[in-house]
């Protein structure tokens, strides 16, 4: 209850400065107050051309982490069982991690769609992380465990589903759970420099060359809130599978 | 009988066995007794091909059926008791009704048919080392492996989960090849106890028929075999 009140007084409490901020500079263009920015908001919110915006760009978010978590999850296996395929998608991986993201945008854009050059580059920026962690969690498993599946001669899709998967899943979360912010905020630059017919990114830019700094703020608080529940419901599923694991330690039999 | 000939095995540069035999009497329990690290696990692991790379000129143990109760229970966390003897189990080759009945019948054996949907980390140390026994059982084999799997227990809870074992092996009395440095655990189990020694591995005394003799023969055996294992120190 008191860390709930601290949070909403946190929250107030940085509103009041954006306020004050906003009085201070006394310029709409530069800092439109919070006051404003709702306003912008709830104006937004009344025109249904709001809802296609944010429906395609979370078909392209979505759609983009799906693809992500199923080819990096496979790679990620294969490349943990086999260390020669880990070193041959090695200078893959590095590439992907060390190019800045606007080269990466660029390049989706001359090589696919308008439409199709944010998921595109979706896919690409969220499939590290999760692969990396796939690849830990192959690695990570218990190798008494494989050992005594050989001994009993387990069939093989067993030992895959009963060793390998269970050691892999709290890293694959971990994974999930940095390329879902990471595909938010990735998707919405593509938007932007691609400028798809409909999507937040779109939106975001027209903003801009409207001098609409409130919408932009707007638009902004949007992406934020969007990838706010996305990550609560990703919380939610994740704790709702732990629900079904293996009760804790203080309910162990003496 | 099951015969191994001439094993030799290295790890880097140390030799572990050096054109090592021995003799094991089919469907008796027989104990390899040893102080830690001469090699007993690694036999073991030779035997049920858990490790590789080892010449032989000659090996009945290949081609075997094996069960292997380790010195810690190896569960599966994520799986509930009677999910962790499925999980052994080949379901290509029995029904529903089978595999059901012949795991709840091994847990039954263990006392542990109540806790089957209890998950490894919810039980004791002995109840697990309990549900690795059932595990053993629950599956065809033909040799039964053990690393001293009572290691750790205290006294009590020892006594019981062996009493479980011999009343288990009476039912199919299968070959049971069994590591122990416990002196008094191999007298409890054994058939047949050979000692070994170290650097390289080898047989250095075998006692035969040992579960035959009567109570001063034994005290005997177990003075000789104690003598032998403290000149090992």
């Amino acid at each position: 209850m008191k860390k709930r009140f601290l949070k909403a007084a946190a929250i107030i409490l940085w509103l009041l400065v954006w306020q004050i901020l906003s009085v201070i500079i006394g310029k709409e263009l530069l800092l439109p107050s919070p006051y404003i920015t709702f306003a912008t908001l709830i104006r937004l919110l009344s025109q249904p051309a709001f809802y296609n915006q944010i429906l395609y760009s979370l078909l392209r978010i979505v759609a983009g982490f799906l693809t992500a978590v199923i080819s990096a999850f496979l790679l990620g296996v294969i490349a943990g069982l086999n260390k020669n395929v880990e070193i041959l998608l090695s200078p893959f991986i590095t590439v992907i991690r060390s190019t800045p993201v606007m080269s990466f945008i660029i390049l989706a854009i001359i090589w696919f769609s308008y439409n199709l050059a944010p998921l595109a580059v979706n896919i690409i920026m969220c499939f590290p992380p999760i692969y990396d962690n796939v690849v830990k969690g192959i690695r990570s498993t218990d190798n008494k465990l494989l050992d005594m599946a050989k001994v009993y001669r387990v069939q093989p899709v067993k030992v895959f589903t009963g060793i390998y998967l269970a050691s892999v899943k709290p890293f694959l979360m971990a994974g999930m759970n940095t390329a879902i912010g990471l595909s938010f905020r990735v998707a919405v630059a593509a938007e932007v420099l691609a400028n798809p017919r409909y999507g937040i990114g779109t939106k975001l830019l027209q903003a801009k060359y409207n001098l609409d700094t409130a919408e932009v703020f707007a638009w902004t608080f949007v992406i934020l809130l969007l990838s706010f529940l996305f990550e609560q419901l990703f919380k939610k599923i994740t704790e709702g599978g732990r629900r079904n694991a293996p009760a804790e330690k203080s309910d162990k039999i003496i | 009988m099951l015969r191994l000939k001439n094993l030799t095995k290295s790890y880097d540069d140390k030799v572990i066995f050096q054109d090592f035999s021995m003799e094991i009497e089919k469907n008796r329990i027989t104990c390899l007794l040893g102080k830690s690290g001469c090699g007993k696990t690694t036999l073991l692991n030779v035997l049920s091909s858990i490790t590789g790379e080892f010449t032989v000129a000659r090996s009945d143990f290949e081609k075997l059926k094996y069960s292997y109760i380790f010195q810690e229970p190896r569960l599966l966390d994520n799986y509930t008791v009677y999910k962790n003897l499925q999980f052994v189990l080949d379901s290509k080759h029995l029904s529903k009704a089978e595999m059901d009945e012949s795991i709840m019948s091994c847990l039954k054996m263990v006392e542990m048919d109540k806790y089957s949907h209890y998950y490894p980390n919810q039980l004791s140390g002995g109840m697990a080392q309990r549900v690795s026994i059932a595990r053993a059982f629950v599956k065809d084999f033909d040799v039964l492996l053990m690393d001293e799997p009572f290691k750790g227990l205290d006294p009590t809870q020892k006594e019981d989960i062996m009493e479980r074992f011999l009343e288990m092996w009476r039912q199919n009395r299968k070959t049971v090849i069994y590591v122990t440095h416990n002196l008094e655990e191999a007298l409890c189990l054994a058939y047949d106890i050979h000692v070994l020694g170290d650097s390289p591995t080898r047989i250095i005394y075998t006692s035969k028929n040992a579960y035959k003799m009567n109570d001063s023969d034994r005290d005997i055996e177990r003075n000789r075999l104690w003598e032998i294992l403290r000149s090992q120190i």
